[in-house]
């Protein structure tokens, strides 16, 4: 679009903003009184842009809702961590085993009953009372860093967490009044072995849920 | 040049939300929700898609608030993300794909864009140029759109608008220069077909 034939509207814009123009042409769009005119007028239009009124921000998008949508992503971004760090255990196991496998077909008849003790050394199931507390609490620290998954799509899934979840309740409510039915030591330790087994289990299953809830 | 410049919140309130108050996240959208809103909403028109800009910009805005130094503005720092989220927004291929959807069916496109802009209550001094400068604007292509208010409205250069769409400053200001050929050929039809003389025969 030529107003005139000197100016056009992108050389009109840059005198209406004083930016950077020819000489010649802002002396002619000084002279002109087309020129002059069409500068007044985009003037006159940006100023009718800037006097639009604002928008209202609709009420139902306020702090509230943002926050929730914050806390949302949390547990995503911990699932999203929780799956890389399975994937690299996986990939750790995997290669060692593939080492034990590759060491095992390398090494010689003799050495084969060494890798045999070493792939025993793995400590048996501590049956001592303290040892069993202990490997409990850190069994719960583990189950409380898990994301908490509130959205199990799985039936099964959700039947074997709560039924592992009820059994360990009615462990803990045995442990908790096993001074007033006189337990002896030994079922005590039997039932804190039973809850060490069930929180194991209860965080494999966990786990497992999240990373599938982590993979959709 | 800012044409409306963010009148900033007060500093303290600012800190406070980075220490994880939720009364100043709540102060800091009342404060610029308007203003942001317009801003997203100018650009993208429709309602449904700036409803959806504008949580996603305070959502940015609060998980990253620590980050904000207090070496600039905090309006214009918000304002920064709104701007990113809108423009990459209509650089997307789903915004690409919805277009694509609208040409379509252009009935259809042109009466969802007339309901979502008149949803917003008019001034209670709205006149016939008013709401023919709301269509013009819709009228125009998307970026085209972004280009024009970024530049006349919100005060940045060429060169940054150039930066933030990934071109150059010549880029903006070809849109630019676009964009005013094209509201003045909608809003003023009859004029813009008008025979102008030409600066010799009105010298002469």
């Amino acid at each position: 679009m030529r107003l005139c034939d000197q100016l056009t509207v992108d050389q009109l814009l840059c005198v209406r903003d004083a930016l950077p123009l020819d000489a010649a042409l802002a002396q002619h769009a000084l002279d002109c009184p087309h020129c002059q005119a069409a500068v007044k007028q985009l003037r006159a239009r940006r100023d009718a842009l800037r006097a639009l009124p604002e928008l209202q921000a609709p009420a139902w998008i306020g702090t509230a809702r943002v926050c929730v949508a914050l806390t949302r992503e949390k547990p995503a971004r911990n699932r999203r961590s929780l799956a890389l760090v399975a994937g690299l255990g996986a990939v750790l196991v995997a290669s060692t085993a593939m080492l034990s496998v590759l060491q095992d077909i390398s090494q010689p008849q003799t050495a084969v009953p060494t890798i045999a003790s070493t792939q025993t050394a793995a400590p048996p199931p501590d049956s001592n009372h303290d040892a069993l507390v202990e490997q409990s609490q850190r069994l719960e620290a583990v189950l409380a860093l898990l994301p908490q998954s509130r959205s199990i799509e799985r039936a099964g899934m959700a039947t074997a967490i709560e039924a592992l979840q009820a059994r360990i309740q009615w462990v803990d409510f045995q442990l908790s009044v096993a001074g007033e039915v006189g337990l002896t030591e030994g079922q005590a330790t039997e039932l804190w072995q039973d809850r060490v087994q069930l929180l194991d289990s209860l965080i494999k299953v966990s786990n497992a849920d999240t990373q599938r809830v982590a993979m959709l | 040049m800012v044409a409306k410049p963010l009148e900033d919140i007060a500093d303290e309130i600012v800190l406070a939300a980075q220490a994880g108050d939720e009364q100043a996240f709540t102060r800091i959208h009342r404060h610029y929700g308007n203003r942001l809103y317009t801003l997203i909403m100018r650009m993208v028109v429709r309602r449904a898609v700036a409803d959806d800009l504008f949580q996603d910009t305070f959502i940015e805005a609060f998980r990253s608030i620590r980050s904000f130094t207090h070496a600039g503005s905090f309006g214009g720092w918000l304002r920064a993300i709104a701007v990113n989220k809108t423009l990459s927004y209509l650089r997307s291929p789903w915004h690409r794909s919805v277009l694509w959807l609208d040409a379509a069916l252009p009935a259809d496109a042109e009466a969802i864009l007339e309901k979502d802009a008149d949803d917003q209550p008019a001034p209670d001094t709205a006149s016939e140029s008013y709401r023919e400068l709301v269509r013009a604007l819709q009228q125009l292509s998307p970026l085209t759109r972004a280009v024009v208010w970024l530049y006349d409205v919100e005060g940045y250069t060429h060169a940054e608008i150039g930066g933030m769409l990934g071109r150059t400053a010549s880029f903006s200001k070809s849109q630019l220069s676009r964009a005013h050929q094209r509201l003045r050929e909608l809003m003023s039809p009859t004029e813009s077909h008008t025979e102008m003389p030409s600066c010799a025969s009105a010298i002469n």
